[in-house]
């Protein structure tokens, strides 16, 4: 299976799963979009990162502030 | 009238206070004049506008308000009281008022300034060019039928045609500088954390920034001033003490290490920004020059969290009302919808390895010079741009050369230049490490003595 067969494939599972509609002329539009992100993805992972390391830029902290009355 | 600094108003409305009401009306009318052919308000707050103005003329603490007379206006995705926070959107219209104001305006209107509306923007802030189906494109007060830029079109092109003194935007991958960059102005992304969002509709939690617009470098310092400040209700905000930024714009760049950046910022395939990024290095004498590492792996971090974020926060709509979106930022939240989960943990593992690649890079500077844009502003409707001779999709390359910034959050200044081929303005970045948003304001104030300022548009009397 060629590249853009998986990616419409994947569209199809995934659009039904996440209970998304997609009408067949927003298709097109959106295999680009998703092309493009699946592209970045490879650029992703030819950083040279430790495959044993997960350090993440969001990281949690146990000891966040406390929220103002007005905060969310 | 409009042409005035904000220490200008404050030091004529000291001795007069009752001209700021006729300042503040003076103002609403230029609104209602350009606003038509340029579209970038989408509310004016004549009434609270103008009872400001009369409640500040009356205030016997005036003359120690900074901002005092000073005019300003928001992009539609901050709070304002008794206003829907539109976001850009047609969806959110059906969303009750804002109960309260966002922090920033809080802040700004204590301040002395005076609010006088909501500004047009790209849905939801996913847009690089200014164009809205649903409230009309924002045009350039230097050309309308090009484009304002965006997200912050209004935010940009309202105080470039001097309907308000200055703006607020808000920048996830270039969002303020892209505009800033098209309509000839300074703009402000600060370090991630330092202005608290608090009362602003969100994009991206992990990208999203707000910032300020002005036409010169000593209102943007001013206002910037003005905004600082820990806010608990926003939970990336960092307490920090206030930079005090406008007392230090005179001290110059003696001291100051430069870089040009190159490599993945390397212009030769954009002749307009690489003309604008050799002006303002002659202008500094800049003659190091790094190619950092990592940068486009950053830059493709910064993408799939701001498409996956985005698209996290906007499932229920994207499963409700998918067709009442604009469709130039609906088909990207759906492809958003769809990227598997281990694609963003890298996205969130790469942003931390390149954060580290950039930070080592101001052991040996203090500030990098990079372009803002790739062009100057392409007219209304265009879909592509040519790159080293190459056709290519003009909407994600908006934000080529801003989106490694944001993506680890570093402060970014746009000065403008003016490419003189096509008389339009194109911006440079002064970056600086994090928290030395006073290192980028006193550089471009250095720069704007030296000639790169704010030229006023034909047409416009500003």
């Amino acid at each position: 299976m060629n590249k853009t067969n998986e990616l419409q494939e994947h569209l199809d599972v995934l659009a039904k799963t996440m209970g998304i509609t997609i009408q067949p002329e927003w298709r097109e539009s959106v295999l680009a979009h998703l092309a493009n992100a699946q592209r970045m993805a490879g650029i992703l992972y030819t950083a040279p990162i430790d495959n044993n390391s997960l350090e993440m830029a969001n990281s949690f902290r146990a000891d966040p502030a406390l929220p103002t009355q007005r905060g969310k | 009238m409009m042409a005035a600094t904000i220490n200008d108003i404050h030091e004529a409305f000291v001795e007069n206070p009752l001209g700021i009401v006729k300042r503040v009306e003076h103002t609403l009318d230029m609104i209602h004049q350009h606003n038509p052919a340029i579209k970038a308000f989408t509310h004016v707050t004549s009434a609270r506008a103008t009872e400001h103005a009369l409640f500040l003329s009356e205030n016997p603490d005036l003359p120690s308000l900074p901002l005092a007379g000073a005019t300003f206006a928001v992009k539609n995705l901050f709070d304002i009281k008794g206003e829907v926070t539109l976001a850009g959107s047609k969806i959110n219209a059906s969303n009750p008022p804002a109960a309260e104001d966002a922090v920033l305006v809080e802040r700004l209107e204590a301040a002395g300034a005076t609010l006088t509306g909501a500004l047009n923007m790209g849905e939801y802030a996913y847009d690089f060019t200014g164009e809205n189906v649903h409230h009309g494109n924002c045009g350039n007060p230097y050309n309308l039928a090009h484009m304002a830029g965006g997200s912050s079109s209004g935010s940009a092109a309202a105080v470039a045609a001097g309907m308000v003194d200055f703006s607020l935007g808000s920048d996830t991958n270039g969002s303020i500088r892209v505009p800033s960059s098209f309509c000839g102005l300074f703009g402000l992304k600060p370090t991630y954390g330092r202005l608290p969002r608090t009362g602003s509709f969100p994009f991206s939690d992990s990208l999203d920034h707000l910032g300020p617009i002005a036409r010169t470098t000593e209102d943007l310092a001013r206002v910037y001033d003005c905004l600082q400040g820990y806010d608990a209700g926003d939970r990336a905000c960092v307490d920090r003490p206030i930079s005090s930024t406008a007392s230090q714009l005179s001290h110059g760049i003696t001291h100051l290490r430069f870089a040009r950046l190159d490599g993945y910022f390397n212009c030769d395939a954009f002749p307009q920004a690489a003309n604008a990024v050799e002006k303002i290095c002659t202008a500094l004498n800049v003659e190091t020059v790094i190619s950092p590492e990592g940068v486009q792996e950053g830059r493709s971090a910064a993408y799939l969290i701001t498409n996956v974020e985005g698209s996290s926060l906007h499932l229920p709509r994207l499963q409700q009302r998918p067709q009442d979106f604009d469709p130039d930022t609906r088909d990207r939240f759906l492809a958003g919808a769809m990227i598997p989960g281990a694609w963003y943990i890298r996205a969130q593992q790469v942003r931390h390895w390149y954060q580290q690649k950039m930070l080592s890079l101001f052991k040996d500077v203090e500030v990098l010079i990079a372009p803002a844009t790739p062009c100057t502003a392409p007219k209304q409707g265009q879909k592509t741009l040519v790159i080293g001779g190459e056709e290519q999709l003009l909407r994600p390359n908006l934000g080529y050369f801003t989106q490694p910034f944001s993506a680890i959050g570093l402060p970014s200044i746009v000065v403008p230049t003016m490419d003189d081929a096509t008389g339009m303005p194109i911006g440079v970045q002064i970056i600086a490490a994090p928290w030395r948003e006073d290192i980028c304001l006193r550089v471009a104030a250095f720069l704007e003595d030296a000639g790169f300022r704010f030229r006023a548009p034909t047409g416009f009397s500003v």
